[in-house]
């Protein structure tokens, strides 16, 4: 498998980034962390913010190599899938984001659910993970979008 | 002995595997090819406990197009414990336990809570997982998501450090408060 293989699939379609997008996606990403960091929020509010975080990082991957996720059903599944391509990020750790975005979806379209803090903090902890993943990455790959 | 043991003492092996598919299906229901595929049980074989359980009034059974769809039969006077024995032992029990075997030495508690446990659960219905434990949830997730997939469900776990549920529990009216005393299937720990 590989981005062309989404991009057959008609998972993903080529688009190459807009001068500034890396950069203002990873300023997106920083003010994610930073709410998702904050004690102070709600453990919900906390997980939702990691995960927005990393669906971002994970975004400004693709973005920089030029494509995208078709929009429609399936749409988070396939940028989260396509760091397995990008950053590179192994199925285990794949799982686990996964998992967070199940429990995010229900946060936002179902009551019935909870998020302890620990929960919450390895989410933050995962997220600040992937950010550093994603500047070593850019830099080696596409060294003018490192700015931020 | 271990829950599953419990079952297989219980129940031949055929009847087990077509109660445990059916119990995982809910309303749902499945019909013979479906049962043999999932189950790789002989046809025959299937065939005959589905007609002994559906004429003790164990199974319903509904004719869709060429096809006999074989569900749990609501009705049934034993219908509820049949069903929770099964959960509890093969079903979905026995499938999260599985999956979160290899860290239990570090799980104080496991427990599944929610529509499945109140018994109120329809096929589209998520598995709540509390887990207790020195463990993260990325750890679990890949396990987790296995377990999803042989269930055909979305599981969806909260994850709790022991002292920060026993805090949890002693808040009057919280959430760990409330799961914690209404209906669930333990795991681990508990009555497991």
């Amino acid at each position: 498998m590989s981005l062309d293989d989404m991009v057959h699939r008609g998972e993903l379609e080529r688009l190459p980034p807009t001068v500034g997008e890396i950069p203002a996606l990873r300023r997106t990403i920083c003010r994610r962390i930073e709410d998702a960091a904050n004690p102070t929020n709600h453990p919900e509010t906390r997980l939702e913010q990691a995960y927005t975080a990393i669906l971002n990082c994970a975004l400004a991957a693709l973005r920089a190599e030029g494509a995208r996720a078709v929009r429609g059903a399936g749409q988070h599944v396939h940028i989260l899938e396509s760091l397995r391509f990008t950053v590179g990020v192994e199925k285990e750790r794949l799982a686990y984001y996964h998992t967070v975005r199940s429990l995010r979806h229900r946060g936002l379209y179902e009551a019935f659910t909870d998020v302890s803090q620990s929960q919450a903090e390895e989410a933050v902890d995962e997220a600040r993970w992937l950010q550093s993943q994603l500047a070593t990455w850019l830099t080696g790959h596409n060294p003018e979008q490192t700015e931020v | 002995m271990s829950a599953k043991g419990i079952a297989k003492t219980l129940f031949p092996k055929t009847r087990l595997a077509v109660l445990k598919e059916l119990t995982n299906t809910a309303d749902e229901g499945l019909h013979l090819r479906e049962l043999e595929r999932r189950t790789g049980l002989d046809s025959r074989g299937l065939l005959r406990e589905l007609h002994a359980m559906r004429d003790a009034g164990i199974l319903a059974a509904k004719r869709v197009g060429r096809q006999v769809i074989y569900r749990l039969n609501g009705s049934c006077p034993i219908h509820d414990e049949l069903r929770s024995i099964v959960l509890k032992t093969v079903g979905l029990g026995d499938v999260l336990r599985e999956a979160l075997s290899p860290f239990a030495e570090r799980i104080d508690l496991a427990y599944v809570y929610g529509s499945l446990a109140l018994g109120e659960a329809s096929a589209e219905s998520d598995v709540d997982v509390m887990i207790v434990g020195a463990v993260t949830l990325r750890e679990l997730s890949g396990s987790l998501r296995e377990a999803g997939s042989l269930l055909r469900r979305e599981i969806n776990p909260t994850l709790y450090q022991p002292d920060e549920y026993q805090e949890a529990l002693n808040t009057q009216n919280s959430f760990v408060c409330r799961v914690h005393q209404g209906p669930r299937i333990d795991l681990i720990g508990g009555t497991a």
